[in-house]
Parts: C-alpha cells; structure tokens; sequence
C-alpha cells in the first residue's frame, strides 16, 4: 500500500477547482502535476478518488525515485488526452503491446533505468507503458541463448543440476 | 584469495578454502591427502555425496539469493515478467534447433516459474520443436483454444508428416492457422503439402483466421478439399490462400468473411483447377457484407454475371489477370466511394496499341463514382509512372485511392503504371492513349504527377505527345517529378515554358541538339513545381550537372550554362529564375544524382546578382 500523508493544505498548489497533484519520490523530491495528466494511472485515480470521498488532500508518497517519476510523468504529459486502448479499464485486454515510434525513442534508456520505469509504471497502474516497457525488454532478449540472456540481465544460473535435466529443458523434439 | 578476478583459483586457493572452510564439513575426507588413493567405506562415500549435493543445493539457494537482491530483473513482479515473456513471444524464432521464447524458461528459477504457470505463454503450439513440445505445450494449458498453428519452411525446412499430423490433430481448437511454404519442394514435400489440404476437413469452430500460401509452387496449385473444414467455420473470418485452387465459393458455411484474398501464382496457374463461374463469386461475396479487404488475383473466371454484390464496407479491392476479366467483376460490384481501388491487368505490350483505348475507357467507366472528385473543392491527381520492370507479371496497373486534402476532405488519386521495358518504341503511343481517354473529370486536374518518365531519345517526341494532350493538362497547378534525375527533370521543367516569353529551358543532347522548348506544353496555370520530394517553386537556380560537353557546344549555350572545375556544364533556366523570382536558394544536382541543397547562393550568372 502508499503510504499517505496529510498535508496541509497551503503546501499544495491548486488547490480548490485547479486539480494539482503533490507527488512525492523516495528521494523526498515534491513534484507538482496536474491530475488530468497523471489520470492514465490508476493508481493515482483511486487516490484521487479517496480525497474526493474523505474532502481531504493529501501528497502521494510513491516508492521510487524523482528521476524515474520524472520520466513517467513525461510520458504521461505526452500522451494527455490520446486515448490508449491498453489504460482503458473497461475495453477487453489487448494482445501484445502496439509499436509506438515516440515510446521507442522515450525508452532508449539503459537497462536498469528501464526495470526501474516498468516497475513504477506497474506501481501506478500504467498498462500502456508497462506493455511499452515490456517490449522494449523482450527485444533484449529475443533470439538470444540463455547465456546471453543471463549476461544481458545479470542473471545468474541458480538450476540445480537436476532442475537443469528436467524434462522442461531437456525436450528438444 | 584471487590475485585477479579473471584468474581461475589457483591449486594454493583451494588448499586454503580446503582447510578453512571446506574440510571441516566432510570428516570422513578430513585425515587424507587431497589427492592420493582413498580407502572409505560405502555410508562414508554417502555422506560425502550427500554432503556436495548439500552443498550444491547451498550454491544454488545463494545465486537464487543473489539474484533477488542483485538482478533488477528478478525484483520485479511476476505478472510484469509475464508480460515481458508475452512479448518476447511474438517474432520468435520458430525452428528446430532454437527453442526460441522458451528459452526464458532456462535462465533461473523464477523465471522458469513464472514461464511455466503462465497459460497464455503456451497457447501457441510449437509445431517446429516436435512431439515433445507440443505435448508440454498441452499440459501446460490443456483446456484452451490453441490461438494459432504455425508454419513456415523457412523456419523448419520442408514439411513433414508430424507437422501435418499435428496441424490435423489440434486445427479443431486453433484460433489461426498460418502454413507458408515459400520455396520450391522435390515432389515428396509437394505431397504433403497436399496431404494437408486434403485434411483439412474437420470442423474448425474456434478458426479465425486461415493462411495458406506456397509461393513455392512451380506446377500446379494445392486444393481445398471438397469438404472442406466439415461446413464448420462460423468464427472464420479472414481469408488468405496463394497458389491454392478450388476455394468453395458454394458453401454457405464461410460468411460475414471480412478480409479475403486469393491468388494464384503465374506458374501455378496453367494447371490449376477449374476457375469457379463469375456468378458462384458474385454470390458468394453477396453473403460477406462485412468485407472490408477483397484481393482477387489470376482467379476470376471468364464468364459473365448479372448479379451484383454490394459490399458497403470494402476498404481496399485489389483485382488481378486480364483486363477484360477484372472489368466483368468490377462490373458486378458496388463499393464505397472511398474505396482504394488496385487493379493489376495482364496487357502485352506486344499487341496493338490501340487496343488499349476500349479497356481503359472501360474501366474508367466502371470506376467513375471514384473519379468523381466528391465535391467541387477536390482535384484529381495522376500519377503517370513508368517502370521498367521485365520480369513484372502485369503490365498495367490502376490505383485510385483518396489521400486527405485539407483539414477534412479526401480527394481521389489516380495511379498509372505501365511496365513497358525500356526499349519499346510504343511507350510513348501509350501514354498517349491513356490520357487521351481518360475521362471528362481530367479536366479539373490540377495536380499531375511525372514519375520516371524518362525516355532517352525521345524527348522531343514526348514534348510532342504533352503538346497534344495540353488542352486537358490546362487546369495542373501543381506538378511532381521525381525518380529519375537529369531528364525527367529537364521535361517536369519544360512543362513550365513561358510562351510569351520565347525563350525556355534547353534541353541539350550529344546529337543532334534538341530543343524541348519549341514543343513544350503550355500550362499557363502552373505556379508550383516539385521535385524529388522538395518544392522549387521559389528556387532561384536549378543545374542540373550533365557531362561534359566539348567548348564548341558550350560557347553555343554560354547564355544558359556555368562550366564547374570539373569541366561540367551547369544548365540553368534563366527563364525560370526570372518568373520564380530572385531568393536565396540553389539546388543543384551532383554527378552521383543525389541531390544537393545549399542555402547559400553559390552561382553567379551574368546579369543576375544572387
């Protein structure tokens, strides 16, 4: 669970009818944003919608860092107001995420910044760049042997000698 | 205890890890020598056994650890990996010695775990990795529709019988099928092909969508079986056959169909088998409303119909073989106006040009609702293109499509295509012929565009042919050249010719010199150029760099021309530059065709400040 703090109320900007958001990273970093861009995250919607219940504000205290949360809050800005079919709660899941040309250019990061944005991105509920992010990773690894897969994550072989003869792989047809 | 971490553990390493860490935990080692005989009883050897498969099992217990702590990875949540699979699933290489996406299934523990209980990761059965596979593949998510089945000769090499078999077995609950045999097979592989045709006659309720194309085939085309898929195919939807022949066009079982495309291939054809009638076609496609793509290619039967198809929905209809045939069933058809229409007509060039008059007037008969510019705003476009494509199998191609023309409105494009080969003499006859009947709408064309009309020697006669046809051309604003740079170029610039003027562009050739200019078309409207993608309209100076020319030519063209330090010529229409107007542009255009733009004003022409 978030945790959520009280805040008073003059700390965060917009209040009343100008729907600002305060999020706050785990680096203590307080970023102001508008609402209506972070309403592709789910996560940020169901706590928009207990402040609307309980009529209070509160900052967002989320579990990663002001870089990361910069990067999804710039993606989020960039896709404010389109309509992704993967964020759409009530539209049947979609099958494997679509080529977005600006998403591959936006996730031209290095590998530990990219786990990072699709583990923030699955903390708030961010279906489109999750799949996004997915791919990106999936195409790190496609076509390659479990070796080169190990060394391109960092994955050390933990089978037993066993595990590694079991029939799962071990049928080669 | 390492002097480096690229070196291994040297013989000293393992004495000291022996004595400080490892020895105390086999005692039954502990009073030996690390190498030398060993006399231990049989539990002895047990327990030093069960001490290194411990100890193994510590090992591993520690990578698994390590990489929960250390491997970013392995941090995060197991529905995200899942997901990660999913999309490494799809492009996947699908080959026998490659086990493709399953590999993730053999890096680590947790991803072994996460790959192994997620269902969907295994709804695609790996036709390619055998029984053994296939069979995991089942247990792992044994009670849902398969989504696809699977194969490419690319992938696996030529088919076999297990592939077949197992297409057979699991087709009754496969969403997809896709069989694609690109390359030609001994007649061995041919027969299994047919062999699974000729089984496909099982009920498919769960089947979407069916792919089969041999491209490969050299003799004669694959075929539907008579039963074909038991009359059980309510979820069909898609269509998409190469090269095989007796598509059931009576079965009432296949409809709502909404992307259908057949063709048969140019060698396959000859011994294909009997073409269904025009009439069984029109019905069947009466039955498919819901058509949205609709590509028929060399199997459409000769005969007539009066029956007619209404298909609201079609986006794209791509018709394929002899003029004649494609007019019938044009004929039979009512489509949206906005449908991108491609017709792929067999001509030979070879035959009497004129011949080509009654088919193209025809045609465009027929397609008249899409030339009609849907409101007076629109303006056509032609493409007039022509390849030079020997080995092309058509000769003629159509394309009306609508390109967007504004904020909101869509005017249709006409696309011309002839392969005539560089080398026939009749080329220019026929460019003739068609725009001379093309229909009354030419007359508001405003854009036209000129797309590798390049004809060596012939430039005067095409100045000619373009004469001819000017009246219809009156209305062009706008016209686009590309593809082939030099000539094509000089002639999109012909078409400019201030008249009033008397001088125009000069077009030199080594013998004998032509001047393009006293029979260039006149299209007094024109006040945008383009060329190769870029606007020249306010482009100061154009040169084309062409080869050398001896110094007698270029004292008798010094008016027009620049020579460079490489002794080329620069031909510049001075005409141009004066009704253009002076700005700070010039393009010119190098020896290698690629063309160079410089912002900055490189030329100098007596007379004219740049």
């Amino acid at each position: 669970m978030p945790t959520i703090v009280s805040v008073d109320d003059s700390t965060v900007p917009g209040e009343g009818s100008s729907r600002l958001l305060l999020l706050v990273s785990s680096d203590n970093k307080h970023i102001v944003v508008e609402e209506d861009i972070m309403s592709r995250s789910r996560f940020i919607s169901k706590q928009v919608e207990g402040f609307e219940a309980t009529s209070q504000r509160h900052a967002i205290l989320l579990p990663f860092s002001s870089f990361v949360l910069n990067k999804v809050i710039e993606y989020c800005s960039h896709y404010r107001g389109y309509y992704l079919l993967e964020d759409d709660p009530d539209a049947a899941p979609p099958g494997r995420s679509p080529v977005r040309e600006w998403d591959q250019e936006f996730l031209d990061v290095d590998r530990n910044m990219l786990l990072r944005i699709i583990k923030a991105a699955h903390y708030l509920e961010i279906k489109s760049l999750v799949g996004s992010c997915a791919r990106a990773i999936a195409d790190m690894i496609r076509g390659k042997t479990t070796e080169e897969m190990r060394e391109i994550l960092g994955v050390e072989n933990d089978f037993t000698p066993e595990e590694e003869h079991s029939p799962s792989s071990k049928c080669t047809g | 205890m390492k002097d480096s971490e690229d070196l291994p553990l040297n013989r000293s390493d393992i004495d000291t890890i022996w004595e400080t860490f490892t020895a105390s935990r086999f005692p039954s080692l502990h009073v030996f020598p690390s190498c030398g005989p060993l006399k231990m009883t049989p539990e002895a050897c047990q327990r030093v056994d069960e001490e290194l498969k411990a100890m193994q099992m510590v090992l591993c217990a520690a990578r698994t650890r390590r990489n929960a702590v250390v491997a970013a990875i392995s941090r995060l949540p197991p529905e995200v990996l899942s997901n990660i699979f999913f999309e490494a699933q799809s492009d996947s290489p699908r080959k026998r010695d490659h086990l493709g996406w399953i590999n993730v299934s053999h890096v680590c523990r947790q991803w072994r775990a996460v790959a192994l209980t997620n269902k969907t990761l295994w709804l695609e059965l790996p036709l390619a990795l055998g029984k053994k596979w296939i069979r995991e593949s089942l247990l792992r998510a044994p009670s849902h529709p398969r989504p696809s089945l699977v194969y490419s000769d690319r992938d696996v090499g030529p088919i076999h019988t297990k592939y077949v078999d197992a297409i057979h077995q699991h087709l009754g609950h496969a969403r997809h099928l896709h069989v694609v045999a690109h390359v030609g097979f001994p007649r061995v592989h041919h027969a299994k092909l047919l062999d699974l045709c000729y089984g496909l006659t099982f009920p498919v309720p769960y089947l979407e969508t069916l792919a089969i194309k041999a491209p490969g085939i050299r003799d004669y085309a694959l075929p539907f079986p008579l039963n074909t898929f038991g009359r059980i195919a309510p979820r069909l939807r898609s269509i998409t056959t190469y090269n095989v022949s007796d598509f059931p066009w009576k079965p009432r079982f296949i409809t709502n169909l909404v992307h259908l495309d057949i063709a048969i291939g140019k060698d396959a054809m000859a011994r294909s088998s009997s073409k269904p009638s025009l009439r069984n076609i029109v019905k069947f496609l009466r039955k498919s409303p819901t058509l949205q793509y609709l590509s028929l290619v060399r199997c459409i039967p000769r005969s007539s119909t009066e029956e007619v198809a209404r298909l609201p929905n079609l986006a794209a209809l791509i018709l394929g073989g002899s003029t004649t045939d494609c007019l019938r069933l044009v004929k039979c058809l009512r489509i949206p106006r906005t449908t991108k229409v491609h017709l792929r007509l067999r001509y030979r060039h070879d035959r009497d040009v004129s011949s080509l008059t009654t088919s193209i007037s025809n045609i465009f008969t027929c397609l008249t609702a899409h030339l009609t510019p849907p409101s007076a705003s629109s303006s056509l476009r032609i493409d007039l293109r022509c390849d030079d494509q020997p080995d092309a199998e058509e000769d003629l191609h159509i394309d009306i499509s609508h390109v967007e023309d504004g904020a909101s409105s869509r005017r249709p494009s006409v696309s011309l295509s002839f392969n005539t080969g560089s080398s026939h003499p009749r080329r220019l006859d026929i460019w003739r012929v068609v725009i001379k009947n093309l229909p009354v709408e030419l007359g508001k064309l405003k854009e036209l565009s000129v797309v590798g009309v390049e004809t060596a020697g012939d430039a005067e006669c095409l100045a000619w042919h373009w004469t001819d046809i000017a009246e219809q051309l009156n209305e062009v604003r706008q016209v686009h050249a590309e593809h082939d740079f030099g000539r094509a170029l000089c002639q999109a610039l012909s078409l400019f010719r201030d008249t009033s003027k008397g001088t125009g562009w000069q077009y030199r050739q080594s013998k004998p010199k032509q001047h393009v200019e006293a029979h260039a078309m006149i299209l007094p409207r024109a006040s945008r150029i383009e060329f190769g993608g870029v606007d020249l309209t306010d482009a100061v100076v154009i040169g084309v760099e062409e080869e050398a020319v001896d110094s007698e030519d270029s004292a008798a063209n010094s008016a027009g021309e620049e020579s460079n330090d490489n002794d080329r010529v620069y031909r510049l229409n001075l005409r141009l530059l004066l009704s253009w107007g002076v700005r700070a542009r010039v393009l010119a255009f190098d020896a290698s065709r690629e063309m160079v733009s410089d912002p900055q004003p490189s030329l100098r022409i007596d007379g004219l400040d740049l």
